[in-house]
């Protein structure tokens, strides 16, 4: 099989599970009693023992639809060829291409999963990252500002030493006129 | 003397709330200030806010309110003491619905050295409605 063929063959794979997914919700939604209401245990758990059955019939379910689609590949021969690639030099036989995108749901959960897992370590590392910087701050007697801005000042136990008197200093200040040239809350002297 | 730099804050119209922030990203120090708000005539009307370490962030209102009106962050860069010069750089930002729309080192002051002296800093800004 060449790398083209190989290409082919996952968006293939790719197209009918997708494909063999959405029928397969469309028949669960159209009997959810006999494939969507799971079993489950006194402790909200899914109960394997007494799920056995529905989850044999969602395979079989989900067996029959990816069969339809991919015989709708080879001209609606359910026992056909479906080619691979544009030139069709490659092709793989309608009942091992149902076999293989029959676990279109268990596929694209577990695509879902890991894009999901990723996002959040992502999630966890920028939480991480946010929690180490405001902990490196402490250390460094400072504290960190929220703002996203790295907005940082010393932390109350060491603070500045002119800053009880700056704070004093800017509430006892008149308006001065928009030209002034120089700042008055620092302390001269 | 020439007068000094007054910057000129472009401002979209429409509402949301106007903010000035005081911060000091690249090198930590501990600031302070106080803002004055001035009229489109530069008459004086009032303290707008004051900013200390643990309030680095003064609401304004909106852009209604403050249009073409003039500003002035008197502030000051608080030492520690520190044995030797330490950098520091004052950012001063504009935002508009949380969102930075101008952001200055203030040219009176905003960057430099402290070692065991205040630092003090002067920026003016006006408040104008513009893209």
């Amino acid at each position: 099989m060449s790398i083209n063929d190989l290409s082919a063959f996952v968006a293939t794979l790719l197209a009918v599970s997708l494909a063999t997914e959405r029928l397969v919700v469309v028949a669960k939604t159209s009997f959810p009693t006999w494939l969507a209401d799971e079993k489950k245990t006194p402790a909200q758990e899914t109960d394997l023992i007494r799920d056995r059955w529905r989850r044999i019939r969602v395979q079989l379910v989900a067996l029959a639809a990816a069969w339809v689609t991919a015989a709708a590949l080879a001209n609606f021969d359910p026992t056909g060829e479906v080619p691979l690639g544009a030139d069709g030099s490659g092709s793989i036989p309608v009942p091992l291409l149902a076999l293989l995108s029959m676990g279109g749901s268990a596929l694209w959960t577990s695509i879902v999963g890991y894009a999901s897992a990723l996002k959040d370590i992502r999630t966890l590392e920028r939480a991480s990252g946010s929690l180490g910087f405001h902990a490196r701050a402490r250390e460094q007697g400072l504290t960190a500002v929220d703002a996203g801005t790295a907005a940082v000042a010393r932390g109350a136990s060491r603070a500045a030493p002119g800053l009880t008197a700056a704070i004093e200093r800017i509430g006892t200040l008149d308006q001065p006129p928009l030209q002034e040239p120089a700042s008055r809350v620092a302390r001269h002297g | 003397m020439a007068d000094p730099p007054i910057a000129i804050v472009h401002l979209p119209p429409g509402p949301g709330p106007v903010s000035v922030d005081l911060a000091s990203p690249q090198h930590p120090q501990t600031l302070a200030g106080v803002l004055w708000r001035y009229a489109e005539d530069k008459s004086p009307e009032g303290r707008a806010g004051e900013f200390t370490p643990g309030i680095m962030s003064v609401a304004i209102g909106s852009l209604a309110s403050n249009r073409n009106k003039f500003f002035l962050l008197e502030g000051a860069v608080l030492h520690h003491n520190d044995p030797a010069p330490t950098p520091y750089q004052v950012v001063v930002s504009i935002l508009r619905d949380g969102r930075a729309v101008h952001a200055e080192v203030p040219p009176e002051g905003g960057t430099g050295q402290i070692k065991d002296a205040d630092v003090p800093f002067v920026y003016r800004f006006q408040l104008q409605e513009g893209t």
